[in-house]
């Protein structure tokens, strides 16, 4: 686990047993805010699995607005690896575009182009090597008398080189809509149990039945560096918020990562 | 300690305008022969001495002494025979003849007139100090006014109530950090007994680690800060601790709704030497031992507060002070995660009279804060421990050549260690011990400053303060280019200095009088801040990250220009002033989007910098006498920043930028047993930053940002009331309690204001805010025998 995820959630929980106490009140207000010209919103992956991946495009759209985002559907988009190959992406669906033939190497890099009328947008991102994921496994913890089922991702951090390393986690196929990234700044080396908690509301809470699905990925650090700060924009707690930082230049949001996938499923018993 | 010949030539250069300084005062005159009036003065019930207490010279209108901060004073006179005039706010005056044929010494003991008058007395200086004195930006609060007005959840806080004056405002609900004049909030020099407090909070910033039961005096430099204080660039908070009655034991304290206090106290041998002990601690926890869920009967949280000090009077010339001030947070759940904080500071202090004129104090001080987050999980033990620590030595004189002038003049180093972050692992763990990188500072001054009385009408403030700072190894330190990555690292060994600043500060505050009850006062004052505070939230956090100026952080310089206008009426019951002020800074700090300064020894790459301009009218009104008696303060101003890679290098609204700031204080006393009280405040709401869009990435909503700070919080407001009844008032013993109701009118004023999708239509976003503190009543009971 992060430690700086530790200090937040004790002071999350300090915070959380105040409002308790001095009974904090909570409403839906009003706010008018202003109306922004639209950028593109740029996600793009590959990987070494069975799905090479996909290129989607998107625009950022006004806060008053429905969370309905269409796709961009006029765009090019290539990619091209350090070992001379280059694909131009098919449009599966609007502004989704898919890598069929270029493959996902370990140790590779990627550059991607995107072209939407006269602007282009690249980024840069290398495969890293995969860190074999041992074991998944769910553990009971109990806090506040409220027991939890926790996902654990282990795996054994190679010594001496930097790693990053990013999951997505499945609930009965249904992924749960929070960053778990970890670095080994603190781990270098180690036997990693990462811990995947699932927080919110208790109906999407792990139950005894439940079908666990854990993607661990190896990304490179500029990815890394993009779902730290997306974390902290999704958390709007920082002391400056603002956009993620992203490694696609030319005024984009969003990421472009070439990364490893392993996955592993269990069933809560 | 390590001076580079830069230094040494820069020491040089100072020395002949320091004497140039000194010069002024003596303009020696060859007529009457002179004589020395010194001595002390005390409160004669608790043997306490008095700051700020006035001698006057009845013959000579004009002339006088006031007692310094150990309440010591001096006064030479051409030989004659006077009639003294003693006072001070709250005491019944003393008049003393003295036949000046040779130098006197004088130690006087005022008696108190709170038992006389029946009313509420709010200043505590000379009825028309305010008007009269040379120093502008000044506000000093007596704890008498503190402990009348109504209070959060029963606790007294000298933090809060120095938020009620104009100029100084609250971070933010319920809480004691503040800003003054539109610096940020680690600008304030926050000292206790000469030693710095570096979080001078509990409870995420609800209270404030002065306990009032143990304090004496509080006095708050806005503008024209005095040259014997440095390292910050927005003001200073200096907060002196009682020394102890000498005179007669005294048990006093109390209890609230949250904590309770003890104040034991008295002497060690009579008139020579006393104690003080003063603690607090929070009980609201011991109702969680009670709980039948052993989640929560093993769960800690409470905070405590421990001062303690000792006075002596060796001999007639010597005193030695030592007080120690111990605070902690605890917040634990089970054995599974705890998170401590807390300072501890010392003083030792010896207060010697080279003669009647000259006065020398010596000060060793000791500061620590350090934090301690404990992480015990089924597979992980391990503790995270970072500390901030300073060992400053300080040589203070006084030298009062006549009465026209008063020189202060002085040295200090402080020696900082900043351990960022430690991790060590007390168990089985999969985590590797590591540690960021501990930096070593010094950082030195000297300074000197006269106060001149050049006549009926002017008097001023002079003075120069002379700073160096040094950051030294071992350590790595890193070269930065303007993308701001790292693109070399140089290794320092132990004691090795990697980067030094000096900082020459004038300091200048002067009043003119106008006439007999009014005056005009202007100041100006650079200062200089070594050490900066990141923070990485919205609220205050005690793990907020102290780092010293390096070779890319520079040192933070204000200089600050103010003008104001001071005038009584109705024979000093009513004070008003009119102070406008500029302020220029330079070297500020913003943070990158999606700043990581957490777990980083590269802290540099994650910052911006550029500067501010601050202004602002300060209107005060005060009532100072009366059953009813008050003040209504008024602040218009702004602050902003243009910082280097922000708002595509526009000026901006700083977060504590807010246009308008009003605060109404009253206190009335009712009848004998009851004095009612009550404020109301009224400010425009910070500045912060709100999405201007929306958009979809890793399968959820995400707001999009394009500006800093371009959204203003709603306006804040909020009543307070209190009422104290006198319970028993005897010389022996009195009690009372105490009645406060925070935010009377139930206001929910928006601690914080977030953005998410609508829970019952997903497809939709909304803004929602959190308001804390609805109303929130309390009582308390005090006692003192």
């Amino acid at each position: 686990m992060k430690l700086y995820q530790m200090r937040y959630l004790l002071l999350l929980l300090a915070a959380a047993v105040l409002t308790q106490l001095l009974s904090a009140c909570e409403r839906v207000i009003d706010v008018d805010l202003n109306a922004a010209s639209a950028r593109y919103v740029i996600e793009g992956n590959i990987t070494n699995g069975d799905n090479p991946g996909q290129v989607k495009i998107s625009r950022t759209k006004n806060f008053d607005e429905n969370n309905v985002f269409e796709g961009v559907s006029n765009a090019v988009v290539t990619v091209s690896d350090n070992a001379g190959n280059t694909e131009t992406l098919t449009q599966q669906s609007p502004g989704v575009y898919a890598i069929s033939s270029l493959a996902g190497v370990p140790g590779r890099s990627y550059h991607l182009v995107v072209t939407i009328g006269d602007e282009t947008f690249s980024a840069v991102s290398t495969m890293p090597e995969p860190v074999p994921f041992d074991s998944l496994y769910v553990e009971e913890l109990t806090t506040f008398g409220e027991p939890m089922w926790i996902p654990y991702a282990q795996y054994n951090d190679p010594a001496g080189v930097p790693n990053f390393y990013r999951y997505e986690l499945y609930i009965n196929n249904q992924k749960v809509k929070s960053v778990y990234i970890s670095s080994d700044q603190y781990t270098d080396g180690r036997l990693v149990r990462r811990s995947l908690p699932r927080f919110g509301d208790d109906e999407g809470d792990i139950k005894v039945g439940d079908h666990i699905l854990v993607e661990m990925q190896s990304i490179d650090s500029a990815v890394y560096n993009y779902f730290y700060s997306l974390e902290q924009t999704i958390g709007q707690n920082a002391a400056a918020p603002g956009n993620p930082v992203s490694n696609i230049t030319g005024g984009a949001l969003g990421y472009f990562s070439a990364h490893t996938v392993q996955r592993k499923s269990t069933v809560v018993e | 300690m390590t001076f580079t010949p830069v230094f040494k030539s820069k020491i040089y250069s100072i020395v002949p305008l320091l004497f140039c300084l000194l010069l002024v005062f003596y303009n020696a005159s060859a007529q009457a022969p002179k004589y020395t009036i010194s001595g002390t003065i005390k409160d004669k019930a608790s043997g306490e001495t008095l700051i700020g207490a006035t001698v006057r010279v009845a013959e000579l209108p004009g002339t006088g002494a006031a007692t310094n901060e150990y309440g010591n004073f001096s006064l030479t006179l051409p030989a004659a025979a006077y009639t003294l005039l003693i006072d001070y706010v709250g005491f019944q005056q003393q008049q003393q003849k003295v036949n000046l044929d040779k130098s006197l010494k004088l130690n006087i003991s005022l008696e108190s007139q709170s038992r006389q008058l029946n009313e509420v007395v709010v200043t505590s200086s000379r009825a028309d100090q305010n008007v009269r004195s040379p120093q502008a930006g000044v506000e000093r609060l007596d704890m008498k006014e503190i402990n009348l007005l109504p209070v959060l959840m029963g606790e007294r806080d000298v933090l809060k109530s120095v938020q009620l004056m104009p100029g100084i405002k609250s971070v933010g609900e319920g809480n004691a950090g503040f800003y003054v004049r539109g610096g940020g909030a680690d600008q304030n020099l926050i000292l206790l007994d000469d030693a710095p407090v570096y979080n001078a909070s509990h409870l995420l910033g609800f209270f404030s680690t002065f306990n009032s039961d143990a304090i004496k005096d509080v006095t708050v430099y806005k503008g024209g800060m005095p040259s014997e204080y440095g390292g910050r660039l927005s003001s200073v908070l200096d907060i002196k601790m009682n020394d102890g009655n000498n005179q007669d034991y005294q048990v006093s304290g109390g209890i609230g709704l949250i904590a309770a206090r003890l104040n034991v106290e008295g002497p060690i041998q009579k008139d020579k030497s006393s104690f003080l002990i003063s603690g607090r601690r929070t009980y609201a926890d011991t109702f969680l031992k009670l709980s039948g869920d052993d989640d929560f009967r093993n769960s800690s949280l409470y905070f405590y507060d421990l001062n303690a000090k000792l006075s002596y009077t060796l001999s007639e010339k010597d005193r030695l002070f030592v007080s120690g001030y111990f605070g902690r947070d605890k917040l634990g759940f089970r054995d599974e995660f705890g998170i401590d904080w807390g300072n501890a500071t010392g003083t030792v202090r010896w207060s010697h009279l080279v003669s009647d004129r000259l006065f020398s104090n010596t000060s060793f001080i000791f500061s620590d804060y350090n934090y301690k987050i404990g992480i015990n999980t089924n597979n992980n033990s391990f503790e995270i421990t970072s500390r901030i620590q300073d060992l400053n030595l300080k040589q203070e004189f006084e030298f009062f050549p006549n009465p026209q002038n008063a020189v202060k003049f002085g040295a200090n180093a402080i020696y900082h260690k900043v351990v960022p972050g430690e991790i060590t692992v007390t168990g089985e763990s999969n985590i590797n011990p590591s540690a960021l990188q501990e930096r070593y500072s010094l950082e030195n001054a000297a300074y000197i400053s006269n106060t001149w009385t050049a006549n009926e009408r002017l008097s001023l403030i002079y003075g120069l303060r002379l700073t160096s700072f040094s950051i030294f190894g071992k350590g790595d330190f890193y070269t930065i280019n303007e993308n701001k990555e790292v693109i070399g690292t140089t290794s320092y060994g132990s004691g090795k200095i990697v980067k030094t600043y000096f900082n020459l500060e004038p300091r200048l505050s002067g009043a003119y009088q106008l006439n007999e009850t009014s005056s005009m006062k202007a100041s100006y004052a650079r200062t200089s801040q070594y050490l900066h505070l990141l923070s990485n939230s919205t609220t205050t956090n005690p793990t907020d990250k102290w780092v010293p100026s390096s070779n890319n952080i520079k040192p933070g310089l204000a200089d600050q220009v103010s003008l104001g206008y001071f005038r009584n009426f109705s024979d000093n019951l009513y004070e008003f002033s009119l102070e406008g002020y500029y302020k220029h800074m330079q070297n500020q700090i913003d943070y990158k989007d999606g700043a990581n300064i957490t777990n980083s020894d590269m802290v540099e790459t994650e910052l911006l910098f550029g500067k501010g301009r601050a202004y602002g009218v300060e209107f005060f009104l005060k009532k100072k006498f009366g059953r009813l008696n008050g003040w209504i303060g008024y602040t218009l101003s702004r602050s902003e920043r243009l910082i280097d890679g922000i708002n595509n290098n526009n000026w901006y609204a700083a977060r504590q930028d807010r246009t308008h700031d009003v605060s109404i204080v009253g206190i009335y006393q009712l009848s004998e047993k009851w004095t009612l009280s009550g404020n109301w405040v009224y400010n425009t709401g910070n500045a912060v930053t709100f999405p201007a869009g929306k958009y979809r990435v890793d399968d959820q909503v995400v707001f999009y940002y394009t500006e800093r700070n371009g959204y203003r919080m709603p306006d804040y407001h909020r009543m307070d009331i209190g009422a104290t009844k006198t319970l028993k008032d005897t010389e022996k013993y009195s009690s009372e309690l105490v009645f406060s109701i925070y935010n009377v009118y139930g206001r929910e004023n928006a601690f914080l204001i977030n953005f998410r999708e609508n829970e019952v239509d997903p497809s939709r976003t909304e803004a929602y805010q959190i308001a804390l503190f609805k109303m929130v009543p309390s009582v308390s009971y005090n006692f003192k025998f």
